[in-house]
């Protein structure tokens, strides 16, 4: 890119607000930043060419293994893909448990994305008491698939596992525990007066900046922009729920639509225990050939498949959209530009929820 | 031995920096490693303090199967950790290369062809319990009497 | 000084273009221009950083939607396309472009015309 002046700072690669490797370049002008480079290759595994050749078995795994915060969504994009384009039903029964695991990833994923942003404003109080419930949701998520990160819970035709009559009622109670608690620090963050200093009106993304970008998420519906893809999700739509927005734009937006967020997904999950359906949790299949576009909505927005198989279910060609890839951008070449304070830098990028290991794939 | 390496070692055992730098993963050890500092498992109870910071750790957690970018730079990462130091391996990644080593990829793992790695935690991810009995096992190991161990 | 984290970023940016949905990106744009793949694949590493080159194919498609109802001439030029959304042309560069077209119809030449010239100084702009 070109450069508008000679002080670059660079923030990264390994650097204690990132989980995960990246560079910024930011031109800087006293501590204003006028322009921010993105430098990745860090990550860069290129899942996409494994992929290419191999029977779905295999790139199942692969495919939850493109992000590890968000494995539930990505195993469930692409396996409703494949069931859609060879027309292999799925039981009512296993459609509402798909539903349950991703909520309660949505719940964990959140929960560590306010995480890091506490965190990297100094507030680790509140992040320590985040990370805590995150573990209970956790807990749940283990209980419901049998692992904590990499799942592999749903298949062409169904789920894995059925929920048992017990932990019906432990998912219940357990989230009866997590609502007050979330609920407290929600208002522990919005009433917080110097999180309010570090968040409000900074990082500031306009509708029109967010539409540009094509910014998808949490990030897109902080900038008033009202898109949320579980409203096209037959299971959802049966479910019902609203999709929250907020039209600030800034760090204290993104950071309060995920606790949001967050109470949203309790209440479906609620709902979905209150009417989840008798009888089978599989009924099996046959991968077949054919092309496809299918989407979904991921923690951090829009995730996208285009998928293309042969007639014994192997991936002939495969590209993957993840939402990371849009709100890195967002917030590199917009949300950073005109920060006051170099400290706001990292806050700002770390409030977009950056996933690096998406970005790359 | 000597009553400087005794203060060394009283020192050592209760306080040990740790930095974990991802060289290409999935983030899901990342994650699990994140989920240490929780109040449930409570790293620093231990006195590990995972700080993040190469020039002050004592331990190196690596996450990832080595992608091409990091070939020059995780050997120089190394070379900035002072001694006495220990690079542990988490998850399957770094040891094997895990899904990722395949026709096509970019990665080269195993990390060991990098840099000197004393311990694997082997796991897709591993439990954080895990990752905390591995740091906790092998710190004693690699500190006890270090200056002695040299002469 | 050996500066070990600046490198030479090009193999790297390469291979972000070389996704398929890059791949028809490019090919569409080479298209447009009657131009060979690897000259616009050149033109965009050495113009832009790594997250923009990963969004293309995302910017391209929001752009897609969003030029509907557009001024013709604009959408046919593509001034929003390479200002704003693969921001290959500087800003001032397009807006000449773009007033030269204007002058050259309000002179009684038909707007495909001008829009074709336009296209021509839009081709030069780009790969001079
Ligand atoms: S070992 Fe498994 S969970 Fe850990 S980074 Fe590798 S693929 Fe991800």
């Amino acid at each position: 890119m070109k450069k508008v002046v000679d002080v670059s700072f660079p923030v990264g690669p390994v650097h204690p607000c990132w989980k995960e490797p990246v560079r910024l370049k930011c031109e800087t002008k006293g501590e204003k930043v006028l322009q921010a480079e993105v430098e990745l290759g860090y990550m860069k595994k290129g899942i996409e060419r494994i992929m290419r050749g191999r029977p779905w078995q295999e790139v199942m795994f692969l495919a939850e293994r493109i992000c590890g915060i968000c494995s539930v969504i990505h195993n469930m994009v692409f396996i409703e893909g494949m069931e859609a384009m060879s027309g292999i039903p799925v039981p009512p029964r296993a459609a509402y448990l798909r539903v349950i695991a991703n909520e309660l990833d949505r719940i964990q994923s959140h929960l560590l994305a306010n995480f890091s942003y506490c965190y990297t404003i100094e507030h680790e109080t509140l992040g320590m008491y985040l990370l805590n419930v995150r573990e209970k949701a956790m807990d749940l998520l283990e209980r419901l698939t049998g692992a904590r990160v990499n799942k592999a819970y749903m298949i062409p035709g169904g789920v894995r596992f059925d929920l048992q009559a017990e932990d019906h009622v432990i998912i219940s109670s357990t989230l009866d525990q997590i609502e007050p608690d979330i609920m407290r620090y929600t208002r522990m963050f919005s009433e917080g007066p110097l999180i309010g200093l570090r968040s409000r009106g900074i990082g500031i993304l306009s509708e029109v900046h967010a539409r540009e970008a094509h910014a998808v998420g949490p990030t897109a519906r902080a900038s008033g922009i009202r898109t949320d893809l579980r409203t096209q999700h037959p299971t959802y739509q049966k479910i019902g729920f609203s999709p929250v927005v907020r039209t600030e734009g800034d760090n204290f937006a993104r950071v309060m639509v995920r606790f949001q967020e967050v109470a949203e997904s309790i209440g479906i999950i609620r709902r979905c225990l209150d009417g989840l359906p008798e009888g089978l949790i599989r009924s099996g299949g046959v991968c077949g050939a054919g092309t496809i576009t299918h989407r979904g909505e991921a923690p951090r927005g829009e995730l996208t498949y285009y998928l293309k198989a042969d007639e014994y279910g192997r991936i002939v060609d495969i590209s993957i959209q993840t939402p990371s890839i849009m709100n890195i951008e967002a917030s590199a070449h917009y949300m950073i530009i005109g920060a006051t304070s170099l400290a706001d830098v990292t806050s700002t990028f770390i409030s977009a929820d950056p996933c690096i290991a998406c970005t790359e794939r | 031995m000597s009553l400087l390496q005794r203060v060394k070692n009283v020192v050592r055992s209760r306080s040990i920096h740790v930095c974990f730098v991802d060289v290409g993963s999935c983030n899901g050890c990342d994650i699990e490693v994140l989920a240490t500092l929780a109040p449930r498992y409570d790293i620093e109870q231990y006195g590990i303090y995972v700080h993040n910071n190469p020039r002050e750790a004592d331990i190196l957690l690596v996450i990832g199967a080595m992608t091409p970018q990091w070939e020059d730079k995780l050997p120089a990462l190394w070379e900035r950790i002072p001694e006495p130091k220990a690079a542990i391996a988490i998850g399957n990644c770094p040891i094997s290369g895990c899904v990722f080593q395949r026709r096509d990829t970019y990665v080269s793992a195993p990390v060991a062809k990098f840099i000197p790695v004393a311990a694997e935690v082997p796991g897709c991810p591993p439990r954080p319990t895990e990752i905390l009995s591995a740091i906790l096992s092998l710190a004693p190991t690699v500190f006890k009497d270090f200056e002695e161990r040299r002469r | 000084m050996d500066l070990l984290y600046e490198k030479d970023l090009r193999p790297f940016k390469f291979r972000i273009l070389m996704s398929s949905r890059h791949e028809a990106l490019l090919r569409a744009l080479a298209a447009r221009f009657g131009v060979s793949v690897p000259v616009i694949r050149k033109r965009m590493i050495e113009r832009f950083d790594m997250q923009l080159l990963e969004n293309l194919p995302a910017r391209y498609e929001a752009a897609e939607q969003m030029s509907e109802g557009s001024d013709p001439v604009d959408k046919a030029l593509g001034v929003e396309l390479f200002t704003r959304v693969i921001p290959l042309l500087d800003p001032g560069v397009m807006d000449e472009i773009r007033h030269r077209v204007g002058v050259l119809i309000k002179d009684g030449s038909s707007v495909e015309d001008a829009v074709m010239a336009g296209h021509t100084l839009v081709k030069e702009a780009l790969f001079r």
